[in-house]
């Protein structure tokens, strides 16, 4: 706990002095942050138990506490692990881009907010960090302000997180005043007492609140566009590590709300089932690396939600295993999605600097020019369509092996939603193929489209080094997923105490039984290597032209891109997407629902500002009958 | 040990013999006599002591593909029942089963976009999506298999003996059998025989091997061939509980009997139109999802 509070020190001194020096001087944020992350993750290793402190705050009634048990040490060794790797990388980033000096001493006070979020423990202190957080991420997305898309997609991303921040707010109100204090303490205590409709209300509060922050479908509106504006090791930040805060935020407010119901299950599966498939629809529907890939992020919260909503199910029919799958199986997918989620997108910061450009359709052949990135590249790309050796796998195995074991306990509407859910996953990971076969496949093998090879480099060691150390772990965590398995679990068993019951003994014999499978995949795929260089040393080996039916002079040009490559899903799937002009996928949840939401609300707006002349006067009268009406609603319905 | 070993013989030396067999059957509906039945073991060893034309786009990834590929589907066949009982199955090994197949073909449409070439980027575009709808297909298949067997494993699964009495089985005998069809590309979705490259899917994407590659990639196609076979054989008639060599010996005929009826459906059937196939993908799909809701309706769960 110390150790953690003192990396938060640090982190906000770095920001401090980033802020005051100038030019390159400010790379001491990264220094800075590195630093404050191994000091951060090695104390929330070793944290053990839960521990809670109180500070009596200058206003009347009002307590700020903050403490750490393992679901809190869980998603900080998640924050602290990536912002070490990302810091790294961005330190090396920034040296060529100076023009991102401006924005840096933003990001120690992000990775710090983010660890504060998850030690906060009242509610009131919690809204603030969260939006420090909201923030500082938002200054880190307009780094490149200059470019009037990435405006556009800072205030998107603004507007979301505070349309978010209202219902968060609601929500702890509504606790509040069930509880009579601020404090989580207080909130875990009177969720024994707590109305069915009260806590079913607070769960949907729950679900907007942090959905939106995790990128549920269809409140994900943000994420394509804040994504793909912010600098690379930005975004592997916000998408890697911001994003899960989200999903941080829905287990600790499941601690408040009592036992469960089975409808919550059922809501939260539906909603990651559609977030799962359409975010991959449209993510294999992209041109632009970046915008794949954040759409990509709404898959994989859609599988999170998934795991979640089966744990939900579990807990309310009092199948603990069930649960401690899929609890244990979403806690486990956050951590992998972070290890190579980042890890993709750093690799999309060494193609735009590399290559110059992020459009999949003009890259080609990079791997013969980026080798070490193209490697990594093609292990988080396995990783993440659940392929094994690697750890993506795992988590989507123990999600699976808790689905199947649902279907053979439950009946009625949840066994349904079950046999829907291993349906979704199953349909969300074989498209997930197709989409990152397209953005491996297109970007770094075959020819270049409209890119010189020659122009592009590989980037610095510096820049290289956490993505091997990611790419190594996606190997590791495949291979031994054990220790992270005991954490995920201990973590879920912190929101439900009676997870401890769960026969997981099954689940760890099957687990000893894949690791012996991956090494096996692995020693098969050495021995192989080595009888072919044995067998076929002496072979001969020439070069010739690709065949193409006969014709001798194949160009680039002739090659499949990506557009076509993607052709039959777009075909396939027509009916039920708006595509643009150029093949990409409109957003349905942007152009069906909130665009014409907020097109109505402007217009509203617009009507009552027409009618009078903006005056000062006016707006305070307006916002004068405002909060008499609230009172008066107060007063009559006590909310 | 002994049925370590039968295992390995089973599934490393037997595949390329079905092969053979349904090329044998194909000739003999089209009145020929037709090559030896060893003859795709001809092809392979011929075809090992060549040597390789590499295409000047390749990276490295497409001289290691042909050996990932074969892992990858040589450790898939250690989940499946073979000799009665697989070598390494645990509880929740069909997930590996088909993600280990997955691998394997990711790794081919990898393969075949590194050189470039239209015909082989068509061919990676049609395996994917086709791929991804099979996969579908196959993970509704085994939910279903899981709710009739209450199990999570190959071996388990298929040493229920109550084949037949399940009507869903049928539906599920039928759904595999297209899977089959589908991936291992045979009439009606695919024509391995043809010569026009526009048409074709996975002969498509391996048109730029040559040499070991080539011999490597056959082989494994082979294999994975006979693991579906096994797969829908087992389906209609797992293995039960019979005892020692059985198992093994009555799989062996089972799979031939399925090369058998592909051999005649690839004589009798015509080709389907390529924009076709996703439709009767889905088909294939509904009727899973009928077997599903029927084994679901039959114990009251629903």
């Amino acid at each position: 706990m110390l150790l953690v509070l003192f990396s938060i020190a640090i982190l906000l001194l770095s920001s401090l002095f980033s802020l005051l020096f100038a030019g390159e001087k400010r790379q001491t944020a990264c220094v800075g942050t590195a630093i404050a992350s191994i000091v951060g993750l090695s104390g929330s290793i070793l944290s053990s138990g839960s521990q809670e402190f109180f500070f009596k705050a200058a206003v009347p009634d009002l307590v700020i506490s903050i403490g750490i048990d393992p679901l809190s040490s869980f998603f900080l060794i998640i924050i602290f692990s990536i912002s070490f790797l990302t810091a790294i990388y961005g330190f090396g980033y920034i040296k060529e881009q100076k023009k991102l000096l401006n924005t840096l001493p933003f990001f120690p006070l992000l990775v710090a907010s983010m660890a504060a979020v998850t030690i906060s423990r009242d509610g009131f202190s919690f809204i603030i960090f969260w939006e420090i957080m909201s923030l500082t991420s938002y200054f880190l997305v307009v780094s490149e302000h200059e470019n009037r898309e990435v405006q556009n997609a800072g205030w998107i991303y603004l507007i979301a997180t505070h349309l978010a921040t209202a219902f968060l707010m609601a929500f702890f109100v509504l606790l509040a005043k069930e509880s009579g204090f601020l404090l989580f303490k207080d909130f875990a205590v009177g969720a024994s007492t707590i109305t069915p409709s009260l806590a079913g209300l607070l769960f949907i509060f729950a679900i907007i609140g942090f959905g939106t922050k995790a990128g549920l479908f269809p409140v994900h509106l943000w994420l394509p566009h804040a994504h793909p504006a912010a600098p690379s090791y930005i975004s592997a930040l916000m998408s890697g590590v911001m994003i899960k805060t989200g999903i941080y935020g829905i287990m600790r407010a499941l601690m408040f709300l009592g036992r469960p119901f089975a409808w919550w299950g059922i809501v939260l599966i539906l909603i990651g089932v559609l977030s799962a498939v359409i975010g991959v629809l449209y993510a294999l529907l992209q041109h632009d690396l970046k915008r794949l890939l954040a759409y990509c992020s709404v898959e994989n919260i859609g599988v999170i939600a998934i795991g979640m909503g089966l744990g939900l199910i579990g807990v309310a029919a009092g199948n603990t295993t069930v649960s401690a799958l899929g609890f244990g199986g979403a806690l486990f997918h956050v951590l992998n999605h972070s290890i190579f989620k980042s890890l993709l997108f750093l690799g999309a910061g060494n193609i735009a600097h590399g290559a110059h450009t992020l459009l999949i359709d003009e890259l080609g052949g990079l791997l013969k020019k980026l080798p070490l990135t193209g490697i990594t590249f093609l292990i988080a790309a396995l990783a993440i369509c659940g392929l094994p050796p690697f750890n993506g796998f795992i988590s989507e195995w123990l999600i699976y092996v808790g689905l199947f074991q649902g279907t053979f306990s439950q009946s009625g509407y949840p066994i349904l939603v079950l046999t829907v859910a291993v349906i979704g996953i199953a349909f969300a990971g074989s498209l997930a193929v197709i989409c990152f076969t397209k953005a491996f496949g297109i970007v770094f093998l075959g020819e270049p489209r409209k890119i010189d090879l020659n122009g592009c480099h590989e980037s610095s060691k510096l820049m290289l080094a956490p993505m091997f150390a990611l790419a190594f772990l996606c190997l590791l965590i495949g291979l031994f997923p054990k220790i992270i398995w005991a954490i995920a679990f201990s973590a879920a068993e912190a929101v439900y105490p009676a997870l401890s019951t769960a026969q997981t003994f099954a689940v760890l014999s099957s687990l000893n039984y894949i690791t012996l499978m991956f090494a096996l995949v692995i020693a098969a795929a050495l021995i192989l290597f080595f009888l072919r260089t044995l067998f076929f040393r002496k072979k001969p080996e020439s070069l010739g032209v690709t065949w193409d039916c006969g014709f001798e002079y194949p160009t680039a040009k002739m090659q499949y891109g990506g557009s076509s490559f993607v052709e039959p899903v777009s075909a396939f799937f027509k009916p039920a997407l708006i595509l643009a002009a150029d093949g990409r996928a409109e957003d349905l949840s942007e152009k069906g629902l909130f665009g014409p939401l907020f097109k109505k609300a402007l217009d509203f707006i617009m009507f009552i500002r027409i009618r009078r002349k903006s005056s000062i006067q006016y707006y305070l009268i307006l916002i004068f009958i405002t909060l008499i009406t609230l009172f008066i609603w107060e007063a009559w319905f006590g909310i | 040990m002994f049925f370590i070993i039968l295992h390995f013989i089973i599934f490393l030396a037997m595949p390329p013999f079905f092969i053979g067999v349904i090329n044998r059957v194909k000739s003999l509906f089209a009145g020929r006599r037709g090559p030896p039945l060893l003859q795709p073991y001809f092809d392979i060893i011929k075809l090992l002591r060549k040597g390789s034309v590499y295409s000047k786009s390749a990276s490295f990834i497409f001289k290691i593909a042909p050996m990932l590929i074969l892992t990858s589907i040589i450790c898939a066949g250690l989940l499946m029942p073979l000799t009665g009982d697989s070598l390494a199955g645990f509880s929740g090994d069909i997930i590996l089963f088909v993600y280990l197949l997955a691998l394997a073909r990711v790794l081919t449409i990898l393969q075949a976009m590194d050189v470039g070439s239209s015909f082989e980027g068509m061919g990676a575009s049609r395996e994917a999506i086709f791929g991804s709808f099979s996969e579908l297909t196959v993970f509704a298949g085994f939910v279903t298999l899981g709710i009739i067997t209450r199990s999570t494993s190959l071996t388990d699964i298929f040493h229920w003996g109550h084949a037949l009495k399940e009507p869903a089985t049928l539906f599920l005998f039928a759904t595999f059998f297209f899977i089959l069809l589908a991936e291992n590309s045979r009439m009606p979705l695919d024509d391995p025989n043809t010569h026009l490259e526009l048409t074709m899917i996975h002969e498509v994407m391996i048109l730029d091997n040559s040499g070991p590659g080539l011999g490597i990639i056959l082989y494994a196609s082979a294999l994975k061939m006979f693991l579906f076979m096994a797969l829908t054989a087992l389906v209609l008639l797992p293995n039960g509980d019979l005892p020692g060599l059985m198992p093994a010996g009555f799989l062996l005929l089972k799979v031939l009997g399925i090369s058998i009826m592909i051999g005649v459906i690839e004589s009798i059937a015509a080709r389907i139109r390529m924009i076709k196939i996703p439709q009767v993908l889905i088909a294939s799909f509904v009727l899973t999802v009928f077997a599903l809701l029927i084994s679901l309706f039959e114990r009251g769960m629903i």
